[in-house]
């Protein structure tokens, strides 16, 4: 789809851009990450010509970029700026059709994409059709921006840090909708972010470069798996030990500390016992400290008045997981089954702890903001 | 001469006055889309041009007498060259401040040089022209008081007849049309604002 050939652009003895050598598969959405100065944003910027390299080849669909008219070039690659750059003289239906008029479409064929586009992000077309960029929040104008660069069914979408100017909330739906709408249409995206959660968020394929090379080009899994480099690192920051580099288990998920009972223990203990841990139910163990079961207040209160000790109340309806269980598995099991816990055993049947909603939440809470 | 040569001299005078702006519109509009493809020679250009900007008009109308005599393209060209210098520096002021977001989305879009013009970049520049366009029209009606000098009619001869008369209220048959003159095509300018300028910009009525 796309090719870079040992690509270079030097200004006088500074090389801006140093001998870059990638290709792109078509359908891809691959994000050019990394620190200011990288020469991310005009490596985008060669593929529409808006800068032009001083040594190699650009190829697309393998025809060289050089041989074609820069205009008609443009044309066909959608282009999406940071700063939006709706033209202010223009309806947001003007904006949007600003290439299909260029390319001399019918007034038929332009009203048919505005209407299918503004439905797309659902914007409805009699509300917003015939506004103007100024009456518009930020978000609502790159939305526009998006769908002018998407107007004319370019192949190819250039994005240049297109969020990177809206509060977080806006830039997370957007990236929601970009997301959705490159699944959608199928169309190769090259976007340009300096926000790793940003890059591991969209990408199929991440290339982080740094100063004019390319350093790592790999997908998010691998990237965050087997960074390069320890500025790649750096750049991954707190992603890297999140829940995709290893897989979390029952043990990360239970409550330990949990008080076991003997099943010989009489009725009175085991309800003093409730009563001070302020619980309806009591995991029962033998001697050798292996799980039996649990009892419970309901049973105790309905036959307690017959038995001594606890051991004919004992019931085994309680799910149990084992200690190096997968944890998602912990999890479905624990919704499904409507159990109000599970109890988390080790290899010989000890008890190590319970899986209870509050425990998982937290553990969750912990995985995701640390 | 009475208020009798009034309609005449009003006619001549504004004659004088709407030929020098067009051709001043023509040429600032050209001049100033011109320069502004070109910064560096403009640095040059336009100082020079405000140097010859300061040039009295009765100085240059003298100076473009020796060349043509006492005839009426005397004073269309003196008065058409200075209603240029507003326009020229606007167009080339509103072209230049055009916000470098939209020269890059337009670029990207794949408009040509002249599609980026006509449909970008001159819009957005427009309420700055149309301030020039007004300025020049308003000076112009003062300068054509100076037709009269060289023989071509005008609201310049009533002053000027007043003057070596002595006579007050022949000053004010020239003066005060001149004057409701420069405030009706001002405020003609002004609506022409109002209709011309997109709609997308009214509010803010700024190019930035």
């Amino acid at each position: 789809m796309l090719r870079f050939e040992h690509v270079s652009l030097s200004y006088g003895s500074q090389k801006i851009i140093d001998d870059i050598s990638f290709s792109i598969e078509e359908g891809q959405m691959v994000v050019l990450i990394g620190p200011s100065g990288c020469g991310k944003t005009t490596t985008l910027k060669m593929i529409n010509r808006l800068i032009e390299p001083s040594q190699g080849k650009i190829y697309l669909n393998d025809e060289d970029i050089t041989k074609k008219d820069k205009v008609d070039l443009r044309r066909h690659i959608g282009y999406v700026i940071q700063q939006i750059g709706l033209f202010p003289n223009m309806t947001v239906a003007q904006n949007i059709c600003v290439v299909p008029t260029l390319l001399k479409y019918s007034k038929e064929e332009c009203d048919r994409i505005v209407h299918e586009l503004l439905e797309m992000v659902n914007l409805p077309y009699e509300q917003y059709a015939h506004k103007y960029p100024s009456e518009m929040s930020g978000g609502q104008q790159q939305r526009i921006g998006i769908l002018r660069a998407l107007a004319a069914s370019p192949p190819i979408v250039l994005m240049d840090e297109p969020f990177s100017a809206l509060d977080p909330m806006t830039r997370r739906s957007l990236q929601q909708e970009v997301r959705s709408l490159q699944q959608k249409l199928k169309k190769t995206f090259v976007f340009v972010t300096h926000d790793m959660e940003e890059a591991l968020d969209l990408a199929d394929v991440i290339v982080f470069m740094d100063r004019g090379k390319i350093v790592q080009m790999a997908p998010p899994e691998e990237m965050l798996a087997h960074p390069a480099s320890g500025q790649i690192q750096d750049f991954l920051g707190k992603f890297i030990h999140s829940s995709s580099t290893r897989t979390l288990t029952a043990a990360d998920f239970m409550r330990t500390g949990i008080y076991a009972v003997s099943a010989t223990k009489g009725i009175n203990e085991c309800i003093s016992k409730m009563q001070r841990h302020n619980v309806d139910t009591l995991i029962v163990v033998d001697d050798k400290a292996a799980y039996q079961g649990t009892v419970s207040i309901a049973d105790i209160r309905l036959t307690g008045h017959v038995v001594k000790s606890i051991e004919p109340l004992i019931r085994c309806n309680t799910p149990t997981v084992q200690t190096t269980d997968n944890a998602k598995d912990c999890f479905e099991q624990l919704i499904s089954s409507g159990a109000n816990y599970l109890v988390v055993l080790d290899e010989e049947k000890r008890v190590q702890g319970i899986i209870t909603k509050t425990s998982m939440a937290s553990a969750m809470a912990e995985q995701l903001w640390g | 001469m009475g208020i009798h040569d009034l309609p005449h001299a009003l006619a001549v005078h504004l004659f004088f006055t709407l030929s020098s702006v067009v051709i001043g519109l023509v040429l600032g509009v050209t001049l100033g889309i011109l320069l502004s493809r070109k910064p560096k020679l403009s640095n040059v250009v336009l100082p020079i041009l405000s140097v010859f900007n300061t040039v009295p008009g009765i100085v240059f109308i003298g100076l473009l007498l020796l060349i043509w005599g006492m005839e009426a393209i005397t004073v269309l060209v003196a008065l058409g060259i200075y209603a240029t210098f507003p326009i020229l520096k606007n167009t080339y002021a509103g072209l230049i401040s055009v916000n470098p977001q939209y020269i890059e989305a337009a670029k990207g879009c794949g408009m040509s040089q002249t599609q980026q013009l006509f449909r970008v970049e001159l819009p957005l520049a427009l309420p700055t022209i149309i301030g020039g366009l007004r300025m020049s029209t308003v000076y112009t009606v003062s300068w054509a008081v100076l037709a009269s000098m060289i023989g071509q009619g005008g609201l310049g001869e009533f002053i000027y007849a007043g003057i070596s008369a002595n006579d007050n209220g022949l000053i004010l048959l020239g003066a005060i049309p001149a004057a409701v003159l420069a405030f009706v095509l001002g405020s003609l300018v002004d609506l022409l604002q109002t209709y011309t300028v997109p709609k997308g910009l009214r509010k803010r009525g700024s190019t930035k």
